[in-house]
């Protein structure tokens, strides 16, 4: 009766902001990152790759309700440097090291199954016709990483994405 | 020879006045500025301060003395006249800069042993006894053991390790992107069209639990997700039958396919048309005694490939090559019985796992730690044999060594970590049961809609998506708090 919609987990509502951030009022150099429509997935790696920053103090993160699908990690770093600073450093390094694990595992897969280029081909066709951006102006970009723009369709899927943050 | 016999004099002074502290305070220091005042700009003085050992008594003075406070200034200025333009007497410094080390016995009783290098900087080591093979041993598995996940007969210990991660004792080991990449490995141990089995190497486990979600609810797959009853007599509710057409695989790649919100139109972009449109009839002229509903009757039970598809607009075009369709046309859906019909178009869109079961592409993805059986004492004769038959064939073979047999661990990673070892008390303190964290035996099984192998390199696209999404909402509320301020 009181359950939300199941799509409530993953798409964020009109005018919705993805990521809040808000000043810890008893710890200096401290943020809270309250973000929206987001699980256990991303918040544990980003946790983890916090973690082993040599400046960052404190960070956790918990999930406040399981009927309220956001996160919040918290932060806190040395005075050498800023929370956002080390959240964009963590979150680059967690694209590098899965760029790098799919780069890995693409050169496996080619070295176990010689056809595997070919089925790549098949299987991610780049129809341009299916991939009109019928649902609003999301640039997905994420441009450093050219595999990921090689599995077409990437551009289709802006349901947690077709957002103005 | 004045010096020395003034500090002669004072010191048998010192000794028959040893009650008058007061006199004794600082006289230290007043002696040697005497020493360095008369060694000023005078070569010879400097000489025969060399010579009568005065630059010793100098050097020795270098420290903190409760008693003397200030000595290690005043005799650094003694040695600055000492040493003023005295070849020698520099040279002789020098020399006595790399000497030896007196130890005190009770340093080297401890177990410390200390050395010198040639700056003249001491480092302090802990000595090492000769050590009998079993406590190497020991210590090498006390290295990898930061490594290994304990399982012991009632419990698991040492799962996280250290305080956080990559961290081991007391020790700060920071992310480096290359020393990361050296210890990554990806290992593909099967591909089949069906399932792929990899290892994953090197990384934390929140990296592989992330992929593993990923997996079984994020990426997107087509199903059934409306059902239109046209005519439904069957024993079947119209939901029921609805919910067991909607959890039916459907080959289709839904990257051809767009989302569809809900308040957009079915398109041929967007939906996949299928009609279910079946009727049961009784077969004539079967002879009374036939049971079989089979045989009896046509239609009677109603498969995944009375499932029809319809094409619209340019989709026929499209899946040419690939035609839309159950993946498996004998999953059974409903039963009937003469004169009961069944007659609905079904809606196929595209959805994630998140939202509902149907929607994900595999039966399942999991990942188990491989399996590290440590055996401390060597298990020998019928012990051995034994030993064999707790684990699974194949993990631990029986061998001769020097004529005797024993158990050695062949295969570990056959092994299901049932933990029956432990319940023998044979073998109490003699095998150890760990895991080795970081190594990640995926196993992924695929529907069939997607390659098990793209299955994987979608997931990690879409998680390297979702950090950018991350990054990219950061500095927009990074930038929308500049802008209030």
């Amino acid at each position: 009766m009181n359950a939300p919609e199941r799509f409530e987990m993953f798409l964020l509502p009109e005018g919705g902001r993805k990521i809040e951030i808000t000043k810890d009022p008893k710890m200096t150099n401290c943020l809270l990152f309250r973000i929206q429509r987001e699980d256990h997935t991303i918040a544990n790696v980003l946790r983890y790759r916090l973690l082993s920053h040599p400046q960052v103090l404190f960070c956790a993160y918990r999930s406040p309700h399981p009927l309220e699908y956001l996160i919040e990690l918290k932060v806190q770093t040395t005075s050498r440097t800023t929370p956002i600073d080390v959240m964009k450093e963590a979150i680059q390094s967690l694209m590098l090291e899965y760029g790098n694990i799919r780069s890995m595992f693409e050169n496996e897969l080619v070295r176990v199954l010689p056809s595997a280029g070919g089925d790549a081909a098949m299987m991610a066709p780049r129809v341009p016709a299916s991939s009109f951006g019928g649902f609003g102006a999301m640039d997905v970009a994420p441009s450093e990483f050219g595999m990921a723009t090689d599995i077409g369709g990437r551009s289709d899927r802006p349901d947690d994405v077709d957002i103005d943050f | 020879a004045q010096a020395s016999a003034a500090t002669d004099e004072q010191q048998n002074k010192g000794e028959s006045q040893a009650t008058s502290i007061k006199r004794l305070f600082m006289f230290k220091c007043d002696l040697i500025q005497i020493i360095g005042n008369l060694s000023y700009k005078s070569t010879a003085m400097q000489d025969l301060m060399r010579e009568l050992d005065g630059l010793s008594l100098v050097l020795d003075n270098m420290r903190i003395d409760d008693n003397h406070p200030f000595i290690k200034e005043y005799a650094v200025v003694a040695l600055k006249w000492l040493l003023e333009n005295n070849k020698a007497s520099h040279d002789y410094v020098r020399g006595v800069e790399n000497g030896k080390l007196t130890l005190d016995p009770s340093i080297a009783a401890s177990g410390i042993q200390v050395d010198v290098d040639d700056k003249g900087k001491l480092s302090l080591k802990k000595t090492d006894e000769k050590e009998d093979p079993h406590n190497i041993l020991a210590r090498t598995m006390a290295l990898e053991d930061r490594n290994r996940v304990v399982v012991l007969k009632d419990r698991v210990e040492n799962i996280s390790g250290a305080d956080y991660p990559m961290g081991f004792d007391s020790e700060d080991v920071p992310f480096h992107l290359e020393n990361f990449r050296d210890g990554l490995d990806i290992k593909i141990i099967r591909v089949t069209p069906t399932d792929i089995e990899f290892d994953l190497i090197g990384v934390d486990a929140s990296i592989a639990n992330a992929l593993r979600r990923i997996l079984i609810a994020e990426i997107p797959t087509m199903a059934i997700e409306k059902v239109y009853m046209i005519n439904n007599t069957g024993i079947m509710q119209d939901e029921v039958l609805a919910h067991r057409l909607g959890l039916i695989p459907i080959l289709a790649d839904p990257n051809e396919f767009q989302w569809k919100r809900s308040g957009d139109p079915p398109t041929d972009q967007n939906t996949i048309v299928f009609k279910l449109d079946v009727a049961c009839k009784a077969i004539p002229n079967v002879p009374e005694s036939e049971t079989d509903p089979k045989k009896k009757y046509e239609n009677s039970s109603i498969y995944s490939s009375h499932i029809v598809w319809e094409p619209k607009g340019d989709q026929e075009i499209r899946f040419a090559n690939s035609p839309v369709r159950p993946i498996h046309d004998d999953i059974l859906v409903t039963k009937l019985r003469p004169g009961q019909v069944i007659n609905c178009e079904l809606h196929c869109e595209k959805g994630i796992g998140k939202d509902h079961a149907k929607f994900s592409p595999v039966a399942t993805a999991s990942y188990r730690l491989l399996p590290d059986i440590q055996i401390l004492e060597d298990i020998t004769g019928e012990d051995a044999e034994f030993f064999r038959g707790c684990f699974p064939p194949g993990v631990v073979d029986v061998v001769e060594e020097n004529g005797v047999r024993t158990a050695r661990v062949v295969n570990p990673r056959k092994d299901t970590v049932s933990r029956e070892v432990l319940r023998h008390k044979q073998f109490d303190g003699k095998v150890r049961l760990t895991r080795v964290r970081d190594h990640f035996i995926f196993n992924v099984e695929s529907t069939g809609t997607i390659a098990p192998e793209m299955l994987v390199s979608q997931a990690l696209d879409i998680l390297i998506e979702k950090c950018d999404i991350s990054k990219a909402a950061l500095e927009r509320a990074v930038k929308g708090s500049e802008e209030d301020e």
